[in-house]
């Protein structure tokens, strides 16, 4: 597999506070990728970090095949747009002129594409409207066409939806999906709003207290998270030969774990382990969300 | 470097408040030569190096530069630097592939520029006025540009340059509060160069910033000589060019 962003022991330290610790994380090329995790949790310094706002105190990342020590990640960098918590613009200035800010910026000769780009994120009306009188659902949108300047393949996004009305959050959704399914364009997008964040990932990254707990896909996820029962047998040997017989799709988990899933009679379950000579030790319900997936792992509150 | 000498070309000319300084500029300037005539004596203290006579006396406006533009210069860098850091423009420049000191040159250069237009504005006008309102005929053209080399350099050096090692030390906040605080203070040693004679340290002091010369810049006939300013200018130039970008080049932005 392709990655955009590969990070290896990450770390980030200020004064007395470890921000980042020894993170490891790898952004598949034409992913969504959700960088999952609570406030200071450390989402906005990894990205800082990889954008060259702030300098790792140790580890590496590399982007794009090219390592931060490199000299070439500059370069790399013109590869990648970012919004980093609030959108970065100039407020004196209509959101023509920012493109035209962030063309010159980039050094590219002409203004061919500013419309499209205005187009692209709904702000094609806004003439001479100065950034400083935009709602935050378009000053948000106008960030994230100021980070599409250049046509970059690595589109970075943090929280992009804090704030925003339930209106701004579907235009902003819909137009991530658009960037990655239409330009084929990387996204790497860090929320707490894991519901959201759920419509549009392919990708999840969970970081807690500066390292990543968990890396996964979204199908993998979607596994994880499927309804079913968890039973706990003390021979799992047994559970599985019954319930090939009873052609039950199942996962076994370990030892004296297996999720079962599909609806089954517990009485025809029970018995039939029995004449095995397998004790049904536990049942139970299983059908998590991404929510509880977090917190399982997380730790919940016992983590705050 | 250019890409970003002309982002900062451009966001300088959408500004109102770089034409709002200009206008200042002229204001002063007409303010500096009428003054000097109308009011020769006003409230000039005691035992001060001071002496007007009605055949220096525009000869001393020029000078004043070193009171006026250092508080324009100064808050051009102070509301450039508050867009970067303040709404985050720095960071579009950074993600860009931008180095720091691609960033810290281009920055240093358009404040420089800026500085540099104020600094003609008052000056173009001071002399106009002199020479066309009240006559006046004692420039000597050769000592009057050297003095305002001089005096241009020490403007980079106390105004500009000063400023923006301190706004990046800053990383945004109320950079403009604190830098035109910085030039008031700068300024106090004006009156501390009228009394120099009296301290070693205001002495000392008075040799380093600009301000303490202002009486006498305009006519080159600077204690030390002109050369001294022009070296101690270059100099300070030099180091807070290498102090500024030693800390821009590690520091953490947000």
């Amino acid at each position: 597999m392709d990655y955009v962003l590969k990070t290896n022991d990450l770390c980030k330290d200020y004064k007395n506070f470890k921000a980042l610790s020894n993170l490891t994380m790898n952004v598949p090329k034409n992913s969504i990728y959700g960088f999952v995790g609570k406030n200071g949790a450390g989402k906005t310094t990894l990205i800082r970090v990889i954008c060259g706002l702030q300098l790792p105190t140790g580890g590496d990342y590399e982007l794009y095949g090219t390592k931060n020590t490199d000299k070439k990640i500059s370069k790399q960098r013109r590869r990648m747009g970012a919004v980093v918590e609030s959108p970065a613009l100039y407020l004196d200035m209509t959101a023509e002129d920012n493109l035209k800010q962030q063309y010159r910026t980039l050094g590219i000769p002409g203004f061919d594409g500013i419309e499209e780009l205005l187009k692209l994120v709904g702000l094609e009306g806004t003439g001479k409207k100065k950034a400083k009188d935009f709602s935050l659902g378009m000053r948000q949108r106008l960030g994230i066409a100021v980070a599409l300047c250049g046509n970059p393949d690595f589109l970075v996004l943090d929280e992009p939806i804090n704030g925003l009305d339930p209106q701004g959050i579907v235009d902003i959704r819909e137009l991530i999906l658009k960037l990655n399914r239409e330009k084929k364009i990387t996204v790497l997008i860090s929320s707490h709003i894991l519901d959201e964040l759920s419509k549009l990932a392919t990708h999840y990254g969970f970081i807690d207290k500066g390292r990543i707990v968990k890396e996964i896909s979204a199908k993998e996820l979607e596994e994880a998270c499927r309804k079913c029962m968890r039973v706990k047998v003390n021979k799992t040997v047994a559970l599985s030969k019954v319930l090939d017989k009873m052609n039950v799709e199942y996962t076994i988990i370990d030892a004296e774990h297996a999720d079962v899933y599909a609806k089954i009679n517990i009485t025809k379950l029970s018995l039939a382990l029995a004449d095995e000579g397998c004790e049904v030790l536990e049942i139970e319900e299983k059908d998590e969300s991404l929510e509880s997936y977090y917190l399982s792992m997380v730790g919940g509150e016992d983590n705050e | 470097m250019s890409k970003l000498i002309n982002v900062n070309i451009h966001e300088l000319l959408k500004n109102k408040f770089f034409y709002l300084i200009n206008l200042i500029c002229i204001g002063a300037g007409v303010l500096f030569s009428a003054g000097f005539v109308l009011f020769p004596n006003f409230n000039m203290p005691e035992g001060s190096d001071l002496v007007l006579t009605s055949e220096n006396i525009l000869g001393f406006s020029p000078s004043f530069a070193s009171i006026v533009i250092p508080f324009a210069a100064s808050a051009t860098v102070a509301i450039m630097l508050e867009s970067q850091y303040n709404h985050g423009t720095i960071r579009n420049r950074l993600i860009s592939g931008h180095t720091r000191t691609e960033m810290f040159f281009s920055n240093l250069i358009t404040m420089s520029v800026a500085a540099f237009i104020y600094f003609l504005c008052y000056e173009v006008t001071v002399i106009s006025v002199a020479v066309l309102a009240f006559g006046y005929d004692g420039y000597k053209v050769k000592a009057v540009l050297v003095s305002l080399l001089v005096l241009y350099l020490m403007i980079i050096a106390t105004g500009t340059l000063l400023s923006l090692v301190i706004g990046n030390f800053m990383s945004g906040g109320k950079i403009t509060i604190v830098v035109l605080v910085v030039q008031y203070l700068l300024n106090i040693s004006l009156v501390l160069g009228m009394f120099k004679k009296d301290n070693e340290i205001l002495d000392l002091i008075s040799r380093i910033f600009p301000q303490s010369n202002t009486f006498t810049l305009s006519y080159g006939v600077v204690a030390d000589g002109i050369e001294k300013n022009f070296i101690i200018s270059l100099v300070l130039i030099v180091i807070l060019c290498g102090v500024g970008l030693f800390h821009f080049k590690k520091c953490d932005i947000k």
